[in-house]
Parts: structure tokens; sequence; C-alpha cells
């Protein structure tokens, strides 16, 4: 991460997070769980920040996630949503809650270890969603092109070693 | 680009809903004449959701130690949270 983007991401924790944990102790949470909450809230703003048109100040957003979050922890039921206006612009992504699968798992240790260069260029393009150009630039490549023809070729490595744990998995 | 790099490419396409509306036909009628085809477009989606898992589990290091870097060096927002959940 940038050092800006880090400073940015530092104060908005810091003048969001105490609203939060006012929000989750009312609701009768602990600490640690204003914490995971919080922190599931911020990453999926983060992962839609690009695309959100939000009506509202960027704290009110984080406090209707928390809040969704939370009701969808402990009451799983829909009813019980909170009906602000934020909600509307609020959507948990569809694989956020699903975990890896099992022969997944050692894949992944295997991969944020192994091929580390790779991982962080797969995921400046398909996670933080840069465009080719900024990818280009973080990690110097000469062109989009061949920062391009590198995030295929590291994406056909994991998608190999994908396709090696299902036989492997098949197999067991 | 070699040929399992377009290969590549193109399932990124179809994945990433980028691909125009009549390539995209032709393209799931290839899928369901090749098997080859279609298990890679699988594993290539499955490397998808492998990359945002990891993305998240990064971030959550990172709030974790922005957290623990607030607590320690930030008297002020500790006492603020302490107060709160006392």
């Amino acid at each position: 991460m940038q050092e800006k983007e880090a400073q940015g991401l530092t104060a908005l924790y810091r003048d969001t997070f105490p609203q939060v944990a006012r929000v989750v102790q009312q609701l009768g949470g602990d600490l640690e769980t204003a914490k995971d909450l919080f922190h599931d809230a911020l990453i999926i703003y983060l992962e839609k920040q690009q695309q959100l048109n939000v009506r509202t100040s960027v704290p009110a957003y984080l406090i209707g996630i928390t809040k969704i979050l939370w009701f969808r922890k402990f009451r799983n039921d829909s009813r019980q949503r909170p009906l602000d206006d934020v909600a509307d612009d609020i959507s948990i992504p569809e694989d956020f809650y699903t975990p890896p699968p099992e022969k997944n798992r050692t894949l992944l240790q295997h991969l944020q270890v192994a091929g580390k260069k790779c991982m962080q260029l797969l995921q400046a393009f398909y996670y933080r969603q840069l465009s080719m150009q900024e990818v280009a630039e973080t990690f110097g490549y000469k062109s989009t092109h061949s920062a391009t023809v590198q995030k295929y070729k590291c994406l056909e490595k994991v998608r190999e070693q994908i396709k090696q744990a299902n036989y492997e998995a098949a197999t067991t | 680009m070699r040929q399992l790099l377009h290969e590549v490419q193109e399932i990124d396409q179809y994945l990433l809903r980028k691909m125009p509306a009549g390539d995209k036909l032709v393209f799931e009628a290839r899928i369901l004449t090749d098997p080859q085809l279609e298990e890679n477009a699988n594993c290539q989606q499955q490397a998808h959701q492998l990359i945002r898992w990891l993305g998240r589990a990064k971030q959550r290091v990172t709030l974790h130690n922005i957290h623990h870097q607030l607590w320690q060096e930030d008297a002020a927002f500790k006492a603020e949270i302490t107060a709160i959940f006392k």
C-alpha cells in the first residue's frame, strides 16, 4: 500500500472506530466484536469505494454496514435489518462469508509464500482494481503490454495449481 | 502472446463480463463442447476467488496493525475506546 493511502486509512480508522464502537456497545457487543465487524465493514467499503456513490458520509456508511453485519451475525434475520437510508447503498460481496474450500486452504498458504511477486501483481489488478497502467508503474514494467503478459502468466500459474489441487482432492 | 495466454485472456474477459454479447454466446457454446476449456474457465474463476480471499486476509492484517498502533501510540484513542466498553 502506498504511504499516503496508509495514512488516509489510519486517519479514517482513528475518526470512525470510536463511533462504530459506541454503536456496537449499545447493541450489546464487546470490543473484540466491534473490532471484527468494523474491519469487515472497512474491507467491504474499500472494495466498493470505486463503484460507490455514497450519499451519506463515509463514517455513516461504515456504521450502516457494521449494523447490517451485526444483525447478520447475531440475529440472522433480514427483517431485523436497520432501515437507514444508507442500507440501499450496501451490499455484502456474495463470497464474503464463504470460507475457502478445505482443499484450497493449503494452496492459499502455499501461494502466500511462493510466488509472492505474482500474487502482489494479481491482487493489485483483481483485488485493488488498479488499472494496468498503474500496475505497470507500481511493479516497474516498461509498458502496460508487458505488465499484462505477466499478469496472465501469473494467473495461469495459479490456475494450474488449482487444477492440481482439484485432481489431488478428487483422488484422495 | 502465446496461444495459452490468449486463452487465459479470453476466459478473463468472459468472467469479468467484458466480452461483447456476440462473442459471449460463441464462447459459451465452445465451453459446452470443450471440456478442457470448461475446466480451465472453472479453475480460473476459483483463482479469482482465491486472489480475493488473500486480498481480504491481507487487509485484515493491515487493519489489525493500524488498531494496534493507535492503541499503543494514541492515548486519547485508547482512553475513548476504553471508556465506551468500561
